[in-house]
């Protein structure tokens, strides 16, 4: 069954709340000139000392995305096997490439659900970084900063929190699904905007049940003697951060009532819909990632590991592509249906790609940082095309290049972010949501 | 004429105080009392000048629970509390103090202070294993290194960072291929100073140009991060290898064996050139870009340098050759100009600067009492640590008009460090001693671009290693017994290194040829490595089974003896016990610490065995993995990433709050039978002592007023299950979190 058959079967609660979800996602979406930014607006720095400027109030811009679904290749996924296929070429390897429903776009044969989809995507064939690495590379997509030892840059995610804020105010606005360390961070900005850190999907979020043990009526008992207690001390002292952990606790006990809380779990979803996406760490973690759009959560961000193919890159594209195709594909569908997709702006990313020339006995491909494919789709992207060339063997960008900040850039744009807005670090340094990253509005087009 | 105590020489000061005469320590040049009387009497004259009244001294408990947190990084035990409340002794403030400084709490501690400041982590990088320089600074905390000998030998290291005891190499290690940004750390760690922002223009804040800061930099000219095999033991066969590999052209050969000495090629190399080359971007007219400059100091009595001028070698004449040269490919002739290039200025590869030492002269300069920032910097970060708030705020942004809150305070402390011989322990020893930590903590927060002085410390969360080794006591009996010695996990690195180093030829070429297999024949070599596995895996099992086959021997024979204890035992023949017990040990079997095993482990791990789940690690924060992984205890309530420096926070945030409603309190401490917290209140029968119990073991004081009336009223009403009501309640707290 398909996924329109699947929403039309689930549940009647699930479809009242998703209704009353995609009420609210419907009207933030299209030429709003002014998001939840005015909490943004308020966006002013406290003088610093002598000669440092004062952040001017944020204005945000037409936006044509609210949220976004970051999808993370951990390990340079490699370019000419999946969305930058070489037909006919000596360097292709054994991977063939077959026709999308958009025209003259072709892709790698492991994908073909996705070739379904492909009117939804806009290819970035002409991406291109300087970071061969994989610590410098994934910072350097996720901060549009190279990766440096005396300050650490906030991901975009983190930006996107910062310069504009939260639309639910009980759930996170930044959350990371199987990411580890060095992925995205809060970087220089306050720990709130930091990615709450899901490792399992099918877990959840961690301690936000009562205990077994405890039983709503004592948990409430508790918590009035706790406040009790408490009393006396936030008498005592008048401090701010005293009185910033009597909010915390009202903020997660409010978490802990809410229905939003729900959104966290999977296991409401019909089976056959789980499936769908693929009974895998990714898969269910993007599924969990449309459930927390779903409640306004605006940036999930879903990593995939295991690209980094030195030594078996056929092998594993073969092994772990198809699962990949299933769950991206169910997901844009899921989307779609569920009238998200306008205002959801789906990022595939990856570090570098990876050699054109095919190295270690007939088995692998090394970093390519110099020429890789990203793409978009959703939230104002006009897709079926793919945006940028590389030349014949895959290696050199001849049209349109796209640095990384671009790309960056170009999320920001779709959010209504400006990039040309600085922000200043606690130590007084200005920085911008994607360095010096232009947007690519021909995507918008 | 108001006689003030600034105007009295050092000497004048002493004839005036009264020798208490009982000392504990071996005499050092500082009197601790009579330092820390001189501390508190600069605060004063600070508070009268300012017209504020410092606050009443703290009573016991509150001073106990301040001075645990903050010399051992963890609140007291119920016992701990009792026994230091108990006391009579006139002198017990002074003795804790002394007793704590001592303990192994300490060390644990002041490691976490150095992990967040010096970035600590398990793995500097994938190539770079962190544990020897996590070895290096337990070690160095552990012998009490005077902190100028400290910072010198980070400073000053080389050779194989994974090399034995060589752990000091970190601190350089940590920004491996980064050795501009080495430099601007290492400057705002040691000296406060805030250097970064020159590494691209003039500084815009403060007086730094760029070319001071490459003049910095210059000090570890040709520094290579490169281990040169030529100067490890052993290594020849590995040189002799990889020759044998070029020969043959064994190119996947070479990869393996660069491979396995990864872990052998990293390290620091150089001794200084004390010269750089400015970036090809330079846009400043005071020097021309790509030029060579010169090191040299930003403050203070910059090092000389003694440059020898190298002698001009003659230059080989070579002309092209434009036949050859248009057959030639592109990557050819790449090759050839480089190779030409060489040969025109005399050398092969890259000509290369005289070693001149220059990082020792760095070093000494850094370290130097007369270097007007290093001291200051210390003394204001220990000056912090103790009092919750420096001198100087920013401990890190000192620009040239930056000016403590207290100069003369500050002045002396300086003195004072350099007095101590930068013994950190002695230093912190006198300010613990003084009465202004003493205090109540202030009840108004005091926003942080006003003058503070120091009425009394100031109220702070715990830091997230505070908080999870504070869970820990109520979880662990004497969780400081269970800190591991300092070099457990450096001596796995430390073999790998010295076996990679030692092998034979022939072990080389059998382990270079299997290793092949990784280009060659992926599959093959995951097959291979499977079994290896498999084949580790059924020695272990076979071990453990012959292991467990002598146990069960062991505990046939002593089962007529086992059944003797428990019959003494419910007799309560004291005598009987004893005896039987020195037999069972006779024996081979230790029954206190079979069943203190038993205990401790408690019912988490019982539950856990045979359902494959691994219970938390009920260790403290310093013998964690560094950091602790995302989603742990201690990176929710604001561990740093260790990404940053002192990136650490004490903010409030949902994951924490969400972990002391209903996680780690309910599943460490609550419901697991073996946590020492509730075994301890389970042990007394009335339930005011229950009560007291559980105030003195989390919140280290004795229940107030009605407390203990109103809470055992409700034990003895509705039944045991209010005592974990009220721990939980006590828990949550502000007062738990917070150090007043």
């Amino acid at each position: 069954m398909n996924i329109k058959e699947l929403f039309q079967k689930s549940d009647e609660c699930c479809r009242r709340d998703f209704m009353s979800g995609a009420a609210s996602g419907l009207l933030a979406v299209g030429a709003m000139p002014v998001l939840s930014g005015f909490a943004a607006a308020q966006d002013k720095q406290k003088k610093q000392g002598k000669g440092k400027p004062v952040d001017k109030p944020l204005v945000l811009g037409p936006a044509t995305a609210k949220n976004v679904i970051y999808l993370y290749m951990s390990g340079g996924i490699s370019h000419i096997d999946t969305f930058d296929t070489k037909p006919g070429a000596d360097n292709q390897g054994p991977i063939e490439s077959i026709k999308t429903n958009a025209d003259g776009v072709r892709i790698s044969q492991y994908f073909p659900e996705l070739a379904k989809h492909m009117d939804k995507i806009a290819l970035i064939n002409s991406m291109s970084s300087t970071q061969g690495a994989h610590a410098q590379g994934r910072y350097f997509m996720h901060t549009s900063y190279p990766m440096r030892g005396t300050i650490k840059h906030p991901s975009i995610g983190a930006w996107l929190n910062r310069m504009s804020g939260k639309t639910n105010p009980a759930l996170p606005g930044h959350v990371g699904i199987g990411a580890g360390a060095n992925t995205a961070s809060a970087g220089f900005f306050e720990s709130k905007f930091a990615p709450l850190p899901i490792g399992n999907p099918e877990s959840g979020l961690q301690d936000s049940k009562r205990h077994g043990s405890v039983s709503e009526d004592r948990f409430s008992r508790r918590l009035a003697k706790l406040a009790e207690m408490n009393k006396a001390f936030t008498s005592k002292f008048n401090d701010r951060k005293v009185r910033g952990y009597d909010d915390m606790y009202q903020e997660a006990l409010r978490l802990m009532k809410s229905d939003d809380l729900a959104a966290f779990d999977i296991g409401k979803e019909p089976k056959e819909l789980r499936d769908a996406y693929g009974r895998n760490q990714f898969g269910q973690g993007c599924l969990l990632a449309r459930r927390l759009i779903e409640h306004n959560v605006r940036f999930v961000e879903v990593v995939s590991g295991g690209w980094d193919t030195h030594t078996n890159n056929f092998d594993a594209m073969e092994d772990r592509c198809p699962p990949l195709d299933q769950s991206i594909a169910t997901l844009l569908a899921d989307l779609e249906v569920r009238g998200l997709l306008d205002d959801t702006m789906v990022v595939f990313a990856t570090e570098f790609g990876r050699t054109p020339d095919i190295v270690n006995n007939g088995n692998g491909r090394n970093h390519f940082p110099k020429a890789f494919t990203c793409w978009l789709a959703g939230g104002g992207i006009v897709g079926g095309r793919a945006y940028g060339k590389t030349d014949a063997k895959g290696a050199n960008v001849i049209e349109n290049p796209v640095p990384v900040p671009d790309l960056n850039a170009t999320i920001a744009h779709a959010l209504g972010l400006p990039t040309e807005h600085i922000i200043h670090s606690p130590s007084g340094r200005p920085f911008r949501v994607a360095h010096k990253g232009k947007p690519i509005r021909a995507l918008f087009a | 004429m108001k006689l003030h105590l600034s105007y009295l020489t050092p000497v004048m000061a002493l004839a005036l105080v009264v020798p208490d005469g009982t000392p504990t320590d071996p005499p050092k040049s500082v009197n601790v009392k009579t330092a820390a009387k001189r501390i508190d009497r600069l605060l004063e004259l600070d508070m009268k000048r300012a017209k504020i009244t410092p606050n009443a001294m703290a009573n016991d408990a509150t001073f106990l629970r301040r001075t645990y947190a903050g010399i051992i990084g963890r609140i007291p035990t119920a016992k701990e509390t009792l026994e230091f409340l108990n006391s009579q002794d006139q002198n017990k403030r002074s003795k804790i103090v002394d007793s704590l400084l001592n303990s192994p709490g300490f060390n644990s501690h002041m490691f976490n202070f150095w992990a967040d400041l010096l970035r600590v982590k398990t793995r500097l990088s994938n190539q770079v294993s962190g544990e020897p320089f996590i070895h290096y600074l337990k070690d160095s905390i552990g012998k009490n290194k005077p902190y100028d000998e400290f910072v010198k030998e980070m400073v000053t290291a080389s050779g194989a960072a994974h090399s034995r005891n060589n752990g000091a190499t970190g601190l350089l290690m940590r920004d491996r291929g980064m050795p501009l940004d080495s430099m601007a750390n290492t400057v705002r760690v040691f000296l406060g100073t805030r250097l970064e922002c020159a590494q691209c223009h003039d500084h815009p804040f403060d007086k730094w140009k760029q070319k001071d800061f490459y003049q910095m930099a210059a000090f570890a000219g040709g520094l290579s991060y490169r281990n040169d095999l030529a100067k490890v033991p052993g290594a020849n066969n590995v040189r002799k290898m990889y020759g044998e590999l070029r020969q043959k052209k064994d190119s996947d050969g070479q990869k393996a064996l660069g491979r396995m000495m990864r872990q052998v090629s990293n390290g620091l190399n150089g001794s200084g050139t004390g010269l750089i080359q400015l970036p090809k971007d330079y846009k400043y007219d005071d020097a021309k870009p790509r030029s060579t400059v010169m090191a040299h100091a930003i403050f203070g009595k910059s090092p000389k340098i003694e440059f020898k001028q190298p002698k001009p070698k003659k230059a080989k004449k070579e002309k092209r050759d434009p036949r050859k040269w248009r057959r030639m490919t592109a990557k050819e002739r790449m090759k050839e100009r480089q190779r030409m290039q060489a040969g025109r200025r005399g050398g092969r590869g890259r000509s290369r600067a005289p070693e001149l030492n220059t990082r020792v002269s760095y070093g000494e300069w850094l370290t130097s009492a007369k270097n007007p920032r290093f001291t200051k910097v210390i003394a204001n970060r220990m000056w912090k640590s103790v009092m919750g708030r420096g001198l100087i705020e920013p401990v890190d942004n000192i620009m040239e008009k930056t000016e403590s809150s207290n100069p003369a305070l500050m002045k002396y402390l300086e003195k004072l460090m350099v007095d101590v011989d930068y013994d950190l322990k002695e230093f912190q020893r006198v300010l613990f001693n003084t009465n202004a930590f003493q205090r109540e903590a202030t009840k108004k927060e005091i926003p942080s671009d006003q003058k503070y002085h120091f009425q009394g410390p100031v109220l702070r969360r715990m830091t997230a290693e505070q908080v999870w080794d504070s869970m820990l006591t109520l979880v662990v009996a004497d969780v400081d017994t269970k800190l591991r010695e300092p070099e457990a996990r450096a001596q796995s690195v430390y073999n790998d290194y010295e076996r990679l180093i030692n092998m034979s030829a022939e072990e080389l070429r059998a382990e270079v040829n299997q290793q092949k297999l990784r280009y060659s024949d992926p599959k093959k070599y995951r097959a291979q490595q499977r079994q290896r596995q498999t084949r580790l895996q059924a020695e272990r099992s076979r071990k453990a089974q012959s292991e467990q086959r002598k146990q069960a021997e062991l505990r046939k024979r002593a089962q007529p003896l086992y059944r003797a204890l428990i019959k003494a035992r419910r007799a309560s023949d004291v005598a009987k016990i004893a005896q039987l017990k020195s037999e069972l040990k006779k024996m081979g079997i230790d029954v206190d610490a079979v069943e203190k095993k038993r205990r401790d482990r408690g019912s988490m791990m019982r539950r856990n065995r045979g359902r494959g789940r691994r219970s938390t690690q009920l260790v403290r924060a310093s013998d964690q993995q560094h950091p602790a992984p995302n989603g742990h205890f201690l990176r929710k309530f604001g561990q740093s990433d260790r990404d940053q420096i002192q990136a650490s926070h004490t903010e409030a945030n949902v994951p924490q709050v969400l972990s002391l409603l209903n996680g780690f309190v309910e599943k460490q401490v609550l419901s697991n039978s073996g946590s020492a917290l509730m075994r301890s209140i389970d042990s007394v029968s009335s339930s005011k002592e229950k009560v007291r119990r559980a105030y003195l073991g989390i919140l280290n004081r004795e229940p107030r007023g009605r407390e203990q009336a109103v809470w055992a009223h409700a034990i003895d009403t509705e039944g045991s299950g209010v005592i974990k009501d009220l721990v939980w309640i006590l828990v949550n707290t502000h007062e738990f979190r917070f150090i007043q």
